[in-house]
């Protein structure tokens, strides 16, 4: 009992901030068929919001060592696209 | 990593793991035919069908219905593959084309060839200025076609969610695994070659996009795709709805076609906000065959962007990501389907241009019938290989 409500607080815990992902989310990409951190992230959004998974990338690979044992050493970060930071739209208006 | 041990022999190879491949791999697994491999060179959705502008759209059909049937059975199927696939593959309606005054006419001749080919309760001309009630963040022409059924899905979940269900079904699904070479013998294909073994096959379905003449090539098919650069920017996620419909052309280039004349880029106005909130602007198209976002398509996306929906930019608005993609373009801007003269169990899946998300699914299912009935040609003729008598 007790450990099942361990595991369901576990997997409530947001992984992505910016996509609003949780572990539980990233475990059921995973055991639908996701191998690498691109893979979670094109199934669950991880990564692709505002700060481009800075954080979340390392506790995507965490997760995926575990559940499926790929060494952290063989999950690469997923591609980042730009821009780096976020810039406003405005920032491209023509002068004048 | 340990690789699983491939399977040697099986009834039907499929080459490439987009929307095309994920969408037959589903449809022959859903009619109970299993023995089935799909092979992807990356990961599932890792090119156009991952980073496309995800429009489920029929601009196009009144000039090519040979595509109708096509996009019809992909409407069918949309509202009931959330469920089945047991994931949302963030299907919205509907879809927006503004009109100009000029282009009035042209609309409703074009509604109206949408009636002859039976197609007509999925589309309407909207009253004048009735766009703008629907859209009060846009600014847009006046006069508007709506698609009802057309708008957007997200098509990264859409593709892996149908590849996953193939899995889950039987399929054998290789990621990261390249076809070398094809082998044939009295004009019938027998295996392919990958990096990391053999498999024989009956059927070997080439669906590789814009790399499909790569395989193509293998069996000695000149197969006439180019490709076509298209470059999307993505906006933070918005809490508020700035955009209502699936998807919006703000001035439709309506019965113009994609012909890239020039060779230069060309920014056409296309917008969406997806459920999560953030807004897709785009695109872009220009002759190309990398896929680098650059400045200069990002500045024209947004400067459209700021004219079209001017609150993006009174309310500080950031983009926080780009990409871009590569259309299959053929010659004729048809889909290349079906299997091919002189080459029995070669069958073709690929050349969808900038139509696969919103078409692919409708095509798996002729596709699969076509394997599950064991019959020898595709029914939709204009959408043959053998259209191209020159290629062989």
């Amino acid at each position: 009992m007790r450990d099942q409500t361990a595991k369901d607080e576990a997997s409530a815990i947001v992984i992505c901030r910016c996509e609003e992902i949780t572990r539980g989310e990233i475990v059921d990409a995973i055991r639908r068929g996701a191998r690498s951190i691109a893979a979670v992230k094109r199934r669950t959004s991880a990564g692709m919001g505002l700060c481009h998974g800075r954080t979340c990338t390392r506790l995507i690979a965490e997760i995926l060592r575990e559940e499926v044992g790929i060494p952290m050493e063989e999950l690469k970060p997923a591609t980042v696209r730009p821009p780096v930071r976020p810039i406003l739209v405005s920032a491209f208006e023509e002068e004048g | 990593m340990l690789k699983e041990e491939l399977k040697r022999r099986t009834e039907v190879v499929i080459i490439g793991g987009g929307i095309a491949g994920c969408s037959l791999a589903y449809c022959l697994a859903k009619r109970g035919i299993t023995d089935v491999v799909l092979v992807e060179r990356k990961e599932l959705a890792s090119e156009s069908s991952g980073a496309n502008f995800a429009s489920v759209m029929c601009t196009m059909i009144p000039l090519r219905p040979a595509l109708l049937p096509l996009y019809s059975r992909s409407l069918d199927a949309f509202p009931k593959l959330s469920e089945e696939l047991g994931r949302d593959i963030g299907y919205k309606t509907p879809r927006l084309n503004a009109l100009t005054e000029e282009a009035y006419e042209a609309g409703e001749k074009y509604v109206k060839q949408f009636e002859e080919l039976g197609f007509g309760n999925g589309f309407r001309m909207l009253a004048k200025n009735e766009i703008n009630g629907m859209e009060p963040n846009m600014v847009l022409a006046p006069h508007g076609i709506l698609d009802l059924r057309g708008g957007q899905v997200n098509p990264l979940y859409y593709t892996t969610a149908l590849g996953d269900k193939a899995r889950e079904l039987g399929v054998k699904v290789y990621e990261n695994t390249e076809v070398v070479g094809i082998r044939c013998e009295k004009g019938h294909v027998r295996l392919i070659a990958t990096d990391r073994g053999e498999i024989e096959s009956t059927y070997v379905v080439n669906a590789c996009g814009a790399w499909a003449p790569r395989i193509g090539a293998m069996v000695g098919l000149r197969i006439p795709i180019e490709t076509l650069k298209c470059q999307v920017v993505v906006s933070e996620k918005l809490t508020e709805t700035y955009v209502h419909s699936g998807s919006i052309t703000p001035i439709s280039y309506l019965l113009a076609d994609m012909d890239q004349s020039e060779g230069r880029m060309h920014c056409f106005g296309l917008y969406k906000q997806l459920k999560k909130g953030e807004l897709l602007i785009g695109i872009t198209e220009e002759p190309g065959n990398d896929k680098w976002v650059t400045f200069e398509a990002m500045e024209a996306l947004a400067r459209k962007a700021i004219k079209i929906i001017p609150k993006i930019k009174d309310q500080n608005v950031h983009i926080i990501s780009s990409y871009a993609n590569l259309y299959a373009v053929t010659p004729d801007r048809h889909a290349i389907l079906g299997p091919v003269d002189g080459l029995q169990g070669f069958i073709m899946n690929c050349g969808y241009n900038d139509y696969g998300i919103g078409t692919g699914y409708g095509a798996a299912e002729f596709l699969a019938e076509m394997i599950l009935n064991d019959e020898k040609s595709f029914p939709i003729e204009e959408l043959r290989f053998s259209r191209f008598s020159s290629y062989h």
